[in-house]
């Protein structure tokens, strides 16, 4: 294990503007580039006292690593990176690390906006998430209605959401609003193994458990009008949140990829502060090998909050109205690594536990965003509300075009579930007219609000910092947990 | 925290702990030999399995086969195939009867019982912070499990 310097890394940093905090490159030998983490004062306290600066410093550490290292302020400890962390490598000298992107490749979020209001929803809400929660698979060991052949899997590995526009799971105009069109064309199936193919076989269109939900929203709030009519969003319109990933499949991949660059890491000659940090250059066998597996793990991902877009089209359709209108506002993944330009050179953009979050010049920006931004959506805590923002051109110069992705634990699952029974958490949101469906009260009370930081305050320090701009707040009207 | 015992044969001094942080379990154990350490890793992760899911009696006998370059990684790739084992075959290891370790090759027999669904709470174990040691009284060990 190398060396690393005593001192706090907290103790290291420098407050570098209103939001911004930087620990220089010189603060610890074997750093390559500084690090930048964006908080207040209030958040910094939070982000200083568990691991995350430290797990910050080591990414800083890796070949190839170039600019800086950043900290989005809901950054927190997590294997290897931190999660909430966002780092560049050259293709050409660079690293590509599983962990990097961690267990759930692709976990991310998509927004879809109704054709009703609030109002029109009225005493169906209740109805409209029972169903939803008797629709779509959650929990521990639930998997989905479709059991794919290995040549359908092989199909959704490479050609993502727009196949299945052609299985009648996806409209046309769904790719186009999702990152990427729903497909990262690196995808090499051959390159998945065997147990991640048992493992995602029955689970497209499942939520999985954890943080996990598919929630009815409410949009409480709006900050910037032009941009929530460019998104279709207005005051008290129905939408519907989703957040999942790519279950058991990006799970295993990363797991063997993992295994398989800690027995290689001495043969490439690098030395690594965490073993979890494993990584082979991009331009290896095995640095080839794990990015296609990933991009097939993250066209897995996209098409499994695609089928769950399918199951809430059909409840909707059942309990609202057959013609209910459920358009995909955006789709976008917060764990994934990214082959983009950054100041005219190629680099794997490792992005774990942030959003990407392009300007409204940025050519990879959908056609209907463009003069507005990308949509970022920042799930809040269940009960508290979440975002919608769209990135700044500004990003691309601070943090590679990134934005925060959550409102971050600040409790662990225990320790949230000694604080109060799950009984009391729905009784404490069905107070607030929040309807909740979970499949048990301990999963529950492991996803409390309280156990959670303080979503709008992240928010802010994003907005403020630059990245991206807020658009619209929602407030939660019901919750189907994972 | 909990903490709780077993061996591969009987009864053994092992012991282990779960430790839970912002996002993940730490499971440490502590057992007289490297064997009864994968044993007790056994127990720990069957503990996490709801008793509900569980089946009463023990299934079939499997044979194991893992690899890794050090006692670390050997356990982590144990604790990995039994996430495998729980969220595809549905079975899940509950006592380890053989243990051989080869170099970087581990090869294990163990029963277990069959579980009524796919158990999918543990994403994976990571070499976070995975270390195994040895002083004169046993071995130490320390694995997170992301769930």
């Amino acid at each position: 294990m190398m060396q690393t310097t005593e001192i706090p890394p907290a103790h290291l940093a420098q407050r570098a503007g209103d939001t911004l905090y930087e620990i220089p490159s010189e603060a610890r030998a074997d750093m390559r580039v500084p690090a930048r983490i964006y908080a207040d004062p209030w958040l910094w306290e939070q982000i200083s006292g568990d691991r995350s600066l430290e797990q910050l410093l080591n990414v800083a550490t890796l070949p190839g690593v170039t600019g800086a290292v950043y900290a989005m302020p809901d950054v927190h400890e997590g294997y290897g990176f931190p999660v909430g962390g966002v780092a560049a490598f050259r293709i050409t000298d660079g690293v590509i690390s599983p962990g990097g992107v961690g267990y759930d490749i692709n976990c991310g979020v998509r927004l879809l906006a109704t054709g009703l209001s609030a109002q029109d929803l009225g005493r169906r809400l209740e109805p409209l998430v029972h169903e939803l929660s008797r629709s779509i698979p959650s929990g521990t060991g639930r998997g989905g209605k479709l059991v794919l052949t290995d040549r359908e899997l092989d199909r959704v590995f490479t050609e993502g959401c727009p196949y299945l526009v052609e299985r009648g799971l996806a409209t046309p105009e769904d790719p186009p609003h999702t990152e990427s069109g729903g497909c990262l064309p690196g995808a090499d199936p051959g390159k998945v193994s065997r147990r991640a193919r048992d493992r995602g076989r029955s689970q497209l269109g499942s939520m999985g458990a954890g943080n996990h939900f598919v929630e009815v929203e409410r949009v409480a709030e709006i900050f910037e009008s032009e941009a929530a009519t460019a998104l279709g969003l207005e005051p008290d319109q129905v939408a519907v949140l989703i957040h999942t990933g790519s279950r058991g499949l990006g799970h295993q991949v990363c797991t063997d990829y993992v295994a398989e660059m800690d027995r290689a890491m001495a043969d490439n000659g690098i030395t690594l502060p965490d073993r979890q940090l494993a990584c082979a250059p991009f331009d290896s066998d095995a640095g080839r090998d794990y990015f296609g597996a990933m991009c097939a793990a993250a066209n897995f991902a996209w098409c499994n909050r695609q089928v769950i877009t399918h199951r809430v089209r059909e409840v909707c359709a059942r309990v609202l109205a057959p013609d209910v209108a459920v358009r995909l506002v955006y789709d976008v993944a917060h764990n994934v690594a990214k082959v983009e330009e950054h100041g005219g050179i190629r680099v794997c953009v490792h992005r774990k536990g942030a959003t990407r979050a392009f300007g409204p010049s940025h050519p990879e920006t959908p056609q209907a965003y463009r003069g507005v931004g990308q949509p970022v959506f920042i799930p809040g805590s269940m009960g508290t509300g979440s975002h919608v923002l769209v990135g700044r051109d500004e990003a691309l110069e601070r943090s590679f075009g990134s934005a925060c992705h959550g409102a971050g634990r600040r409790m662990s699952r225990g320790e949230a579930r000694r604080t109060r029974p799950g009984a009391q958490v729905r009784r404490e949101l069905q107070e607030r007219g929040v309807v909740v469906r979970c499949p048990s009260m301990k999963e529950l009370a492991e996803e409390a609000p309280y156990a959670y930081k303080d979503v709008d305050r992240v928010v802010d320090v994003v907005h403020r910092a630059g990245l991206a701009r807020k658009v619209a707040r929602m407030a939660p009207l019901g919750v189907v947990k994972g | 925290m909990k903490t709780a015992s077993s061996g591969v044969r009987g009864v053994s001094r092992a012991r282990h702990e779960m430790v839970d942080h912002v996002s993940e379990l730490t499971l440490r154990i502590r057992a007289p030999s490297f064997p009864e350490l994968l044993s007790e890793a056994t127990r720990a992760f069957g503990e996490l399995v709801p008793p509900t899911m569980r089946g009463r009696r023990l299934r079939e006998r499997q044979d194991f086969e893992v690899g890794g370059i050090d006692r670390a990684s050997l356990l982590v790739q144990w604790l990995n195939e039994m996430v495998y084992l729980c969220e595809v075959e549905q079975w899940l290891p509950a006592v380890v009867e053989e243990v051989r370790e080869r170099g970087e090759t581990l090869w294990l027999r163990a029963s277990g019982v069959s579980l009524t669904r796919p158990f999918v709470l543990v994403k994976a174990a990571t070499l976070h912070g995975a270390r195994v040691s040895e002083d004169s009284e046993g071995l130490t060990a320390e694995v997170t499990l992301d769930i």
